[in-house]
């Protein structure tokens, strides 16, 4: 029981890391940003290149650090150029505007994948060595440690970040009430850059740790950006706990469906869009999110 | 040659069909949904799994179940979505896509499987075949352009302008948008079972999301709420994506070079658009 | 004779209290109108009674109906209409089409044409029934949203701040509309902050403070009330030191 926890916790840290990029755009933007799964991919890639061209020359987990760094970099870098140009154009538009642009960069950066990575997944060896460690009757991989020490880490800084920092009071300030924060003299177009940076970089982490036990492939973006937004939607969208929370929840609720209620493997990911259902109808604004409507 | 004109006219009835019916959920309802691929499925597998058991159903019946199911199925999505906000609803119908998908590839004993259905029917005379499905074409179009004089018709772009001054003045907000779901899933069935039929074939990997977001491409590309502009948007969109595969090119020109052309159109159009209004 | 009734009407969005135990009697035939400092509840009482918001508690009981809780276009069917304090016309559709959405209910289908016409041209509409909502000037957008309400004939009309933004000859015709809306036997009730036009138009007024009724009364009554001058001005404590 205690093992399925671990285990769901661990890919449940993931969905949190990539919900955390939906959250925090949204909460500025009101929009989601449907490429953001996409934006990750591409990180992922850049991430395998620079670990397969250095780990000749330099200690492996020297590579692999820069390799991630670098993965972070690119998808950061990615994410405020598609801003730029696919979103603030239409900051003022009707609503569906945003959101059919959002669509077609998440096909325009997925496709260019398959073209120039190709489509056949490619493998990203573990840079130390996974033999699995015995607690008692609990068995933890370094790979599930490494997750869930970056995971952890990587939120607490998030939370600092945001806390205590004088751009994470404007960034708040902003997504409260972007028209008053601007007035207080906030650049929110800064804040904005500042959550895509913030977004994107941490879904590359999430790429990154996923695809060392899987493979890098051009989909890989779609359905742990799908997972990850019903999380980030479970959890309220909006709010930054909450994306945390909605990941964690999702990641234990699938491993438990599969473990302990025998649903069949291949339906899985149904869990998932159940639960997002589920939750839109009972809760439409999420656990944590907060009633909020158009004022009238 | 003549044969591979056909063919093009026969993709591009269909196409049209599945663009029609989103049209009028998103363009005329303004509700942005994402699984016409799944509501197309349904309409597929209706007619694969009525005629693999029944070979002689005449196909007007066969029609009448596809137009049945692909309603009811567009009122589950619909459901939910009564209390969606836009983009939720983006979302919950990109996971009910999905399910659809999962649920062909595993429920193996009722679809198939991977491997799909097959049709016992014989294959059509091309031009036969064609002037069916502009037939159908024809009727849909007539009928939404019907629908769209009249006062349910206009409530709908009430609702797309503003729902809640649109329950304000007495619309019913909710069963216009559930019976805008159902029309346009029913549509799209349609679209399903004339691709069954012509393939003599249903199976799961023609009924990707991928497909889904071709078809939000046409209707963009021809003009959100414009159903003569969605025609032309899925001639376009028909022939940049199956002219190269019908030449016998698609070895040479990838299949993602297309997808990032309608990328590329959906994100330009968008911004060209808002950059003249 | 009591149209519409609200009883401890009381609505909390997560812990913050708008409208606070609320007891309101809109008087049948009269212009009432609703006034109070911003966030008093005004607004969200108004959407307790049209549907738009879910009371937490309380009841509102129009013509002897308990309609707590309904859908607002069940609450519209019945015969209460409204406009909003942010314009929320239907903009790309036109002037025409505007009414005629509205109208469908009450107009036979033979007629609805000409019905919706005749509204339009009743308010001084009927010049641009083409143009597209959105391309009208600010005033007349004001004028087609009450059109618009009125074409669903209603018993009962709710106005949220229906002269903000307007000039003075423009409100002074919106007060001339208002006044042959109640002579023709409509109920009204007016949020409003411009004083003049409450003061001159309403035979009856409810001052609302922190989502509680502080006050009503006729005008003079309501103008000459210590509270309703202490909730406006504050509490006058510099002036007693």
């Amino acid at each position: 029981m205690l093992q399925h926890l671990l285990n769901g916790l661990t890919v449940g840290s993931i969905y949190a890391l990539v919900a955390l990029g939906y959250t925090l755009v949204y909460g500025i933007l009101k929009f989601i940003n449907f490429a953001h799964g996409d934006v990750l991919m591409i990180g992922t890639y850049v991430a395998l290149m620079v670990f397969k061209g250095l780990k000749s020359f330099i200690e492996i987990p020297f590579a692999f650090g820069i390799a991630v760094l670098a993965g972070m970099l690119s998808s950061a870098l990615l994410g405020v150029v598609i801003e730029r140009l696919a979103y603030r154009p239409l900051r003022h538009a009707p609503r569906l505007a945003p959101l059919i642009s959002a669509i077609g960069v998440s096909v325009i950066l997925s496709n260019s994948a398959a073209l120039i990575f190709g489509t056949k997944s490619q493998r990203f060896d573990m840079p130390f060595n996974n033999t699995p460690i015995h607690c008692g009757s609990l068995v933890v991989t370094p790979y599930q440690g490494l997750i869930l020490i970056t995971a952890f880490v990587m939120m607490a800084l998030l939370h600092v970040f945001i806390k205590t920092t004088r751009t994470g009071k404007a960034m708040r300030a902003s997504s409260e009430n972007p028209l008053v924060a601007e007035l207080m003299g906030v650049d929110t177009d800064r804040m904005i850059r500042f959550t895509f940076i913030w977004g994107s970089a941490l879904g590359a982490i999430a790429g990154i740790l996923v695809s060392l036990d899987y493979k890098v492939y051009p989909t890989l973006g779609s359905l742990i950006g799908l997972k990850a937004f019903i999380a980030a939607v479970v959890g309220g969208i909006g709010n930054i706990s909450g994306a945390m929370l909605g990941g964690l929840l999702l990641g234990v609720l699938e491993t438990y469906g599969v473990a302990v209620l025998g649903i069949p493997v291949g339906y899985k990911d149904t869990v998932a869009f159940v639960l997002l259902i589920i939750i839109l109808l009972v809760r439409p604004s999420g656990l944590l999110g907060s009633n909020k409507r158009d004022k009238v | 040659m003549s044969s591979f004109i056909l063919l093009l006219g026969i993709y591009f009835g269909i196409y049209a069909l599945l663009a029609l019916g989103q049209n009028l959920i998103t363009g005329k309802t303004g509700l942005l949904s994402l699984c016409q691929a799944a509501f197309m499925a349904i309409g597929a597998y209706t007619t694969a799994i009525l005629l693999s058991r029944h070979p002689h159903l005449s196909f007007v019946y066969v029609g009448v179940w596809v137009i049945l199911s692909g309603a009811i199925f567009g009122l589950l999505i619909g459901i939910p979505t009564l209390r969606l906000k836009g983009d939720y609803l983006a979302i919950a119908s990109l996971g009910f896509g999905e399910i659809v998908k999962n649920v062909l590839l595993n429920a193996d004993t009722l679809t198939g499987g991977p491997m799909g259905i097959s049709l016992p029917i014989k294959s059509f005379d091309k031009g036969l075949f064609l002037g069916m499905v502009w037939l159908v074409v024809c009727l849909v179009l007539l009928g939404l352009i019907q629908l769209q004089r009249s006062h349910w018709g206009r409530g709908l772009e009430a609702i797309r302008e503003d729902e809640l001054a649109a329950q304000s003045v007495g619309l019913n907000t909710p069963l216009y948008k559930g019976a805008a779901f159902m029309i346009g899933a029913a549509i799209s069935a349609m679209a399903g079972m004339l691709w069954a039929l012509y393939h003599g074939s249903a199976i799961p990997q023609t009924f990707d999301s991928t497909l889904s977001i071709m078809v939000l491409c046409m209707v963009v590309l021809g003009g959100l709420g414009n159903y003569y502009g969605s025609l032309f948007g899925t001639m376009v969109i028909v022939v940049i994506s199956e002219l190269p595969r019908l030449l016998g090119f698609s070895a040479i020109i990838p299949a993602a070079v297309n997808q990032i052309l309608f990328g590329i159109i959906l994100v330009s159009l968008v911004i060209l658009r808002q950059k003249k209004s | 004779m009591t149209l519409l009734s609200t009883h401890r009407l009381h609505k909390d969005f997560g812990g913050i209290v708008a409208v606070n135990d609320l007891d309101l009697n809109i008087e049948k035939g009269f212009i009432t109108g609703i006034i109070g400092p911003n966030g008093a509840g005004k607004t969200t009482s108004f959407n307790c009674m049209t549907g738009l918001d879910v009371p937490t508690s309380g009841q509102v009981i129009f013509n002897d109906i308990d309609i707590t809780g309904l859908p607002t276009y069940r609450i519209n069917r019945l015969g209460i209409a409204r406009t909003f304090q942010n314009l929320r016309l239907f903009k790309e559709m036109t002037v025409f089409e505007n009414v005629r959405v509205a109208k469908h209910r009450t107009s036979s289908a033979g007629n609805l044409q000409k019905d919706s016409g005749l509204w339009l041209e009743k308010l001084g509409l009927w010049t641009y029934r083409d143009e597209r909502a959105k391309d009208l000037p600010y005033g007349l957008q004001k004028r087609l949203e009450i059109a618009r309400a009125m074409a669903t004939n209603p018993k009962l009309l709710f106005l949220d701040e229906p002269a903000a933004g307007l000039n003075q000859t423009e409100t002074q015709e919106i007060m001339e509309l208002i006044r042959s809306f109640r002579d023709s036997g409509l109920t009204v009730v007016v949020i409003e902050h411009d004083m003049h036009l409450i003061m001159n138009l309403c035979q009856h007024i409810t001052v609302l403070n922190f989502g509680q009724k502080i006050a009503e009364g006729s005008p003079e009554s309501v103008r000459n009330d210590p509270q309703v001058i202490e909730a406006y001005l504050g509490k006058e404590d510099h002036a007693a030191r």
